[in-house]
């Protein structure tokens, strides 16, 4: 066996206590390193991004002429960049998060408080040309993750990112949230976890809604994705 | 990324345009699996999403690029991708190495953040110089090849992932690569 193709090994991941789900399937093995020559076929290739209607970043609304949802309103806003600092325009970003209540619009949900259905439940937008992006959402209430022990999940919303060579799906988090101390899921970040959490500014808007800059790196040191080099 | 990745998300990213069987040398296949934990229990809902280098771009008819990104929704633990067959890849575009066929795989559920793997197909003569199949011990290569289903049509492979325990699918770091 050439040296090239000795076998290397690469994170092993670790489970979140008290998660079921991440109990019965975070693999026992270590990731392998992904060899050199096939570092290419594991990035995102050249996606094309789907046309977005009008409002589609709205999720205080199922379409721009509905009435909003109960809860607070809260603008979602941020940069995504690479390592270096740069830009990534044309990146699409998908959201979801949890209604004033803690539920989710999905049929799996088996929370029992009501669902709003005047709330969206998910949005998409594009970053512009400097990456930025902006959603309007309701800031979700905790959820009730296991009901057999009481463990509730912070307030979270959930983000998807697609762009070239970026596939990402991460968590954005809420300052000062208690729960945040207990979340498996949260304390597996480890040196990560501020980067998580949303930083709450006052919005100069005319309607007066607080908001969250929560800016994403890609690639790097602090990556959470492999990128192409230019 | 949780349990509740919104349905109408589904819609969208699927391999584009799909051509009819022959054109350009492309191939319909179907590439099926269920995805299970260590308990053997079916993973009832993911995110799957795939691509393959191998066809990436490839000029259609009409000069349309061929857009292998693909994504399912998976709701009962069974994917089915729509596809064409992978082709073999060249060094010149590989950085150094013959690549035998294969579909990245890219996979997000309960309880895991992220697993990438490759997946090849069974009875392609490059698969024993494939440097992601030799990066692993010579035991764990056929974790990672799909069968082919004899009389199907589409063509269909097949392959199960199984994310821990007794035949643990190999999966591939997408922090950090080899040196």
């Amino acid at each position: 066996m050439t040296r090239s193709m000795r076998p290397r090994l690469g994170r092993r991941l670790r489970i979140g206590e008290t998660d079921l789900a991440s109990v019965a399937r975070t693999p026992r093995c270590r990731l392998r390193a992904i060899p050199l020559a096939a570092r290419a076929s594991f990035i995102t290739p050249l996606v094309t991004v789907p046309k977005l209607a009008p409002g589609e970043n709205d999720l205080t609304r199922r379409s721009p002429e509905a009435p909003r949802a109960a809860g607070e309103m809260i603008l979602i806003k941020g940069r995504i960049v690479d390592e270096r600092g740069r830009s990534r325009a044309g990146t699409l970003l998908e959201i979801w998060n949890a209604d004033a209540n803690g539920r989710y619009d999905h049929p799996d949900d088996p929370a029992r408080v009501p669902l709003d259905p005047l709330f969206a439940g998910s949005g998409r937008t594009l970053t512009d040309s400097d990456g930025k992006y902006e959603f309007l959402t309701i800031r979700p209430a905790p959820y009730l993750a296991r009901a057999d022990i009481d463990r509730w999940r912070p307030a979270h919303i959930h983000l998807s990112l697609i762009g070239p060579a970026t596939r990402l799906v991460t968590q954005m988090y809420f300052p000062d949230d208690p729960l945040l101390f207990s979340d498996p899921s949260f304390q597996l970040l480890d040196e990560a976890k501020g980067r998580h959490i949303g930083r709450a500014f006052s919005s100069d808007g005319a309607e007066d809604s607080p908001g969250f800059e929560f800016d994403i790196v890609v690639a790097g040191a602090r990556q959470s994705w492999l990128v192409a080099d230019p | 990324m949780g349990p509740y990745f919104p349905a109408a998300f589904a819609r969208d990213f699927h391999p584009a345009p799909l051509p009819p069987a022959g054109q350009a040398g492309l191939v319909p296949i179907a590439l099926r699996g269920a995805i299970r934990d260590e308990n053997g229990l079916i993973v009832p809902v993911a995110l799957v999403e795939s691509w393959q280098p191998g066809n990436e771009g490839r000029l259609l008819n009409g000069s349309r690029p061929f857009r292998s990104f693909n994504r399912e929704y998976v709701r009962n633990g069974h994917f089915s991708l729509a596809t064409v067959k992978p082709r073999p890849i060249s060094p010149g575009t590989a950085g150094g190495a013959w690549r035998a066929p294969h579909v990245t795989l890219s996979l997000y559920c309960d309880g895991i953040s992220h697993l990438m793997t490759q997946i090849f197909l069974a009875g392609e003569p490059l698969n024993g110089r494939d440097p992601v199949l030799c990066s692993l011990p010579s035991r764990l290569r056929s974790r990672l090849i799909a069968k082919r289903l004899p009389r199907s049509t589409p063509l269909t492979y097949a392959l199960d992932i199984v994310l821990r325990g007794n035949k643990e699918t190999p999966f591939f770091d997408d922090q950090v690569g080899e040196r």
